[in-house]
């Protein structure tokens, strides 16, 4: 005969189920140990174009250097509104470059590509901020014909779906 | 109520074993459970999932449209230019010059002025089927001016890559 639990004396056993949560964590974990990309220096923080039917495909990921065209962030734009559509910096990889020293990022580009895996087919991706005029992106487009690149990668937001 | 049973031999003495002596005498003697120590795991997972929790930034659906840039190498352009080019000139426009205008030249003079990039795409997949089979050697060549935001110029860009032109590029400067 089974004895109530109800009418035992003394106080009640209170167990906690680990099971079913230890069972949900492991699932994110594995979600998250799977799906995250650890930040990379080529990726700065930015809102690229987001053209209408966008044709941009996925992206390459070698033999290839990324300049991002940096934007000043918000608060730095509330700061000095004359900032509103300038570039900061020019970054290759983890390199900064100041607006004003274009002869370095010739340089460094034509040093990214004598290193590359195969300079004839090295290109160049240009990441810049959509609200960034182009009078700033000229100078990165002079530059990169300067390091006589041949062909470059427009980074925008693919299509979804 | 259970009663305990046992086979008396030789001069042992009857004891009697309670039902509960015998459910305590069982339980001694019952092999120990044995179970490995979960809480530092548990700990570790806890402390793994709040890191990838916290340091997790999704990253948007970046892509890439292959461009090519203007030959400075110095050699001679080509003497003869097998079709009439067409160049797109985008001007800004608007409060903060945050809007944009677009036109479009041809050869023969000013071709058409557009305000939306689907006005675009509709005008250059005209030309195109007028061009028959030399429309991929028709020429696209992007010129913005000035203060015009780079969101417009890549729109522009990608219009001419989705109307299917394969010579798109931007105008050398200087």
């Amino acid at each position: 005969m089974v004895k109530s639990r109800v009418n035992k004396p003394g106080p009640a056993d209170l167990a906690f189920n680990m099971t079913p949560m230890i069972d949900c964590v492991f699932q994110l974990l594995i979600f998250f140990m799977l799906t995250t990309q650890m930040a990379s220096a080529d990726f700065v923080n930015m809102r690229v174009p987001k053209p209408d039917w966008s044709q941009a495909k996925k992206p390459a990921e070698e033999n290839k250097a990324v300049v991002n065209v940096v934007p000043y962030t918000q608060s730095e734009i509330e700061e000095d509104s004359t900032r509103n559509g300038i570039a900061k910096e020019y970054k290759l990889g983890s390199l900064v470059i100041k607006t004003n020293n274009m002869e370095k990022l010739v340089t460094e580009l034509k040093k990214a590509r004598r290193t590359s895996q195969d300079p004839k087919e090295f290109v160049v991706e240009l990441r810049a901020d959509k609200s960034i005029r182009y009078d700033h992106i000229e100078p990165v487009l002079q530059a990169m014909q300067q390091a006589e690149l041949g062909r470059m990668y427009i980074t925008a937001m693919r299509e979804q779906g | 109520m259970a009663r305990s049973q046992k086979n008396i031999t030789g001069d042992e003495t009857i004891h009697y074993v309670s039902a509960r002596k015998q459910r305590e005498d069982k339980k001694k003697h019952a092999s120990t459970a044995i179970q490995p120590p979960l809480t530092p795991m548990i700990d570790i997972v806890f402390q793994l999932l709040l890191f990838f929790l916290l340091a997790c930034q999704f990253r948007m659906d970046e892509g890439q449209i292959a461009a090519n840039l203007p030959d400075l190498s110095g050699k001679p352009p080509p003497k003869t230019i097998p079709v009439d080019p067409i160049d797109i000139t985008l001007q800004a426009t608007g409060r903060d010059g945050l809007d944009v205008l677009i036109q479009v030249k041809r050869t023969d003079g000013v071709a058409a002025e557009l305000t939306t990039a689907e006005e675009l795409y509709a005008f250059l997949t005209q030309i195109k089927s007028s061009h028959g089979e030399q429309a991929d050697d028709v020429p696209v060549t992007i010129e913005p001016i000035g203060n015009v935001r780079w969101g417009h110029v890549a729109n522009v860009f990608n219009q001419a890559v989705r109307a299917d032109y394969k010579k798109v590029g931007f105008k050398p400067s200087g």
